[in-house]
């Protein structure tokens, strides 16, 4: 199967390489329908034979194939088969195998609804996909091959997956990141096949936009389990410490956020085509020196693969990105000129472009701070990095200004909004924000940006609320029922399930937000040592010792604390927590099994830092951080809003269409 | 050994009978996204767009987002624009 698994991976590049080369050809030149059918038949075949070969490397670890170096790398017998299956991406080979799967995937999705995308757009977005597929699976084949044997005698059993990789999130949390990363190649393929063919309609933005959004909510999904997985296994008790990693996965998330917005503008006012486009090369380009940054070593990470020389193999494809979209856009530059200019800045195409600066300003501040250890070493010879402090003093008052941002505009209208007319609108939202503010600082809360945060989150709140109430009441004019009613509420949401969508977006922001706000500013975290019978005294808990627990599993040996929590109030026990310290023998590590306590109010995180070496004392962490379940239930919600604005919907379509119609005979 | 050398012929067979079908199905014509030429797609996006724009200057206005005066002003001139368009396009299309 190992050999099956090759060949197919060989096939994918013989299949990517044609259609690439096929494709362009193509596009250059007068060509029958059979030999775009070809193409597009090529893009399908691709993805299959890489499945093929991602199902040849799972029989090798299903299997316990330790002739196969990186099975005996990333397995042993010990491990429980959900791990062996995860462990097809937990190293590097593996992982761009997987990569490869998932772009073809996608770009397959693609080829399989194309049948009805202009003519002249189709050999090139095929090419274009294609290229996306032949990158990466180049890249496994000749540098990353995880079907390479073992040169020597290694033993009958594998080394094992790391300790930390071995978890559930292992299972979800790469897999819907990759989903999101891969994703966006299809925009990028949609925008380049667009240039070359000379095909500058809307089409290509409307197709552009839907796979942005797909591949924007996967992403949000993965960036979001990457948090809860850190925040379960890390044991620091935090989700997020801008690791050069997590920061890889965010920068295209914040370029991809940007377009979704700037592209409205270009929809409805011809404007921002070059703008749309560098966004589009932008973020394809991130996601691309992600995986550079997380394969190449050049940045250290405990989230990072082990430092290769794929470096340059990147750099010289982001090269080549850069230098075709440049030449592209140079080719049909008389085609991007706008249609119109911004006509107010009271307008919300005027809001949309400021929500782009900032979006983009937070991208910049981030990747310089990715990039700093890398510039310092090169003009100084020292390298040094900067911390979570530097990352929080930059974005936090950014953050602030585009969460602002987010309630001012969807309430403001297209073209020009009256001065008046805005007064209107975000008066009572101010005030409301204000009067928060004034009873926080009241309640004792004096920090100024968390309070600064709570009051710009209840007025984006208001002005959602405010959106959502006068949508309803115009929907019930129109059609004399009932401002509340769930008829006029389901009419509502199905005449406009975008804008109603985004709303639902923007309400998870908020949610996460207060959270992240309540996390930062009143989180409590203190070290103790206790004996069996002592207790500690935290919040409204007091945690009691009570006894030791060892126990033997396949493949570690863990000591266990039992932890009494007791409430303050009448010293009952809420919870036993068991925070654990596990050893593995095989890896010679030892990690730490957080025992979590979550709660709507708080989550209560306890950690066996150490026992003593009598055995009688354990050292234990604790951290009490407010609101933190409210920051997974607001991804949630940003996830179900992704999808309801992604999905299909063949009726609304039909609608859209009647409507414009109606505005056509309207005029 | 064996069994991956007969799984790899019949993925082989497999694609190359897939890829041949392009040659012997007929391909579905393209429906409703392509135009007779660059000029007429240009003047359909704009005449999408401006169509749109009145759209939303309608749920603006029902939502109270504009005052009666903005709208009757931007109505005027989209009107006009949209009458500009389509007079273009008739125009396009009778030559």
């Amino acid at each position: 199967m190992i050999e099956f698994g090759h060949f197919s991976l060989c096939l994918a590049w013989i299949l990517a390489c044609s259609g690439c080369i096929y494709g362009a050809v193509l596009g250059c030149r007068a060509s029958s329908s059979s030999q775009v059918e070809l193409t597009r038949r090529a893009i399908i075949a691709t993805s299959v034979a890489l499945a093929m070969s991602l199902v040849g490397l799972g029989y090798g670890f299903v299997t316990n194939d330790y002739t196969v170096q990186y099975v005996w790398q990333y397995s042993n017998r010990d491990m429980p088969w959900i791990y062996k299956i995860t462990a097809i991406w937990g190293g590097m080979d593996g992982s761009m195998l997987l990569w490869c799967f998932l772009v073809s995937m996608f770009c397959a999705l693609v080829a399989l609804s194309s049948t009805r995308y202009p003519r002249p757009l189709r050999p090139w977005l095929y090419s274009f996909l294609n290229s996306s597929t032949l990158f990466f699976t180049t890249i496994t084949l000749y540098l990353t091959n995880p079907f390479r044997y073992v040169k020597s005698f290694v033993g009958s059993d594998g080394r094992g997956l790391n300790p930390l990789l071995q978890n559930e999130y292992m299972a979800i949390h790469p897999p819907t990141l990759y989903l999101g990363f891969t994703g966006l190649a299809i925009p990028y393929a949609f925008c380049m096949a667009a240039l070359a063919s000379g095909h500058m309609s809307n089409d290509w933005i409307r197709l552009t936009r839907r796979w942005t959004l797909v591949a924007w909510t996967f992403l949000t999904a993965g960036i979001v389990l990457g948090g809860h997985w850190a925040y379960l296994e890390l044991g620091w008790g935090g989700f997020w410490a801008w690791d050069p990693v997590e920061n890889a996965s965010f920068l295209p998330w914040l370029t991809a956020t940007a377009f979704l917005h700037s592209v409205m503008v270009q929809e409805r006012k011809g404007m921002l085509k070059i703008w749309n486009i560098f966004l589009v090369v932008l973020t394809y380009s991130l996601t691309v020196f992600g995986t550079f940054l997380t394969r190449s070593g050049i940045v250290q990470s405990v989230h990072a693969f082990a430092s290769t020389d794929i470096g340059w193999v990147f750099l010289t494809y982001l090269v080549a990105i850069a230098l075709v979209a440049i030449g592209l856009i140079a080719f049909r530059f008389s085609e991007l000129k706008p249609s119109r200019a911004i006509e107010s800045i009271l307008s919300r195409e005027a809001v949309f472009l400021l929500n782009n600066l900032v979006l983009l300003s937070i991208c910049f501040a981030v990747l310089w701070g990715v990039m700093f250890p890398v510039f310092s070493e090169a003009f100084t010879g020292q390298k040094q990095t900067v911390g979570i402090p530097f990352f929080n003093r930059v974005n936090i008052p950014l953050f602030l200004a585009l969460i602002f941002l987010m309630g001012i505009g969807p309430s403001i209208a297209w073209r020009r909004s009256s001065p008046k007319q805005l007064i209107r609108s975000f008066a009572l939202p101010f005030v409301g924000a204000f009067l928060v503010a004034t009873a926080l600082v009241w309640a004792g809360i004096t920090q100024f940006y968390p309070v600064l945060s709570y009051a710009i989150c209840f007025f984006v709140l208001m002005t959602i609320l405010s959106e959502v109430q006068r949508g309803l009441r115009a929907q019930s004019g129109a059609t004399h029922s009932s401002v509340w009613s769930p008829s006029n509420v389901i009419s509502l949401a199905r005449r406009h399930r975008v804008k109603y969508g985004a709303h639902i977006i923007h309400f998870g922001v908020l949610i996460m937000t207060v959270a992240i706000t309540a996390s930062m500013a009143h989180k409590i975290e203190r070290e103790f040592t206790l004996a069996p019978g002592e207790r500690f005294v935290v919040g409204r808990f007091a945690l009691e010792l009570s006894e030791f627990h060892e126990e033997e599993k396949a493949n570690y040996s863990a000591v266990q604390a039992h932890v009494n929590v007791r409430s303050l109030k009448d010293n009952s026990i809420i919870e036993v927590l068991a925070p654990e310290l596990r050893f593995y023998p095989r890896n010679k590590e030892t990690t730490t099994e957080v025992a979590l306590r979550m709660g709507q109010r708080e989550d209560l995180y306890l950690i066996l830092a150490g026992v003593d070496e009598s055995g009688a004392k354990a050292s234990l962490k604790v951290f009490i951080n407010p609101l933190q379940v409210w920051l997974w239930y607001g991804a949630i919600i940003m996830v179900l809003g992704g999808i309801v604005v992604a999905m299909p919907v063949a009726r609304v379509a039909g609608l859209h269409k009647v409507e414009m119609v109606g505005a056509e005979q309207a005029v | 050994m064996s069994s991956s050398i007969v799984l790899s012929i019949f993925l082989v067979l497999g694609v190359a009978a897939f890829l041949a079908g392009a040659f012997s199905q007929p391909v579905r014509a393209v429906e409703g996204m392509s135009y007779n030429s660059d000029g007429l797609m240009a003047l359909y996006d704009s005449k999408e767009r401006s169509l749109r724009a009145i759209k939303d200057l309608e749920l603006d206005y029902s939502m109270n987002k504009i005052s009666p005066e903005e709208y009757e002003r931007s109505r005027q001139e989209l009107s006009l624009e949209v009458a500009g368009i389509l007079e273009e396009i008739n125009s396009h299309e009778r030559h």
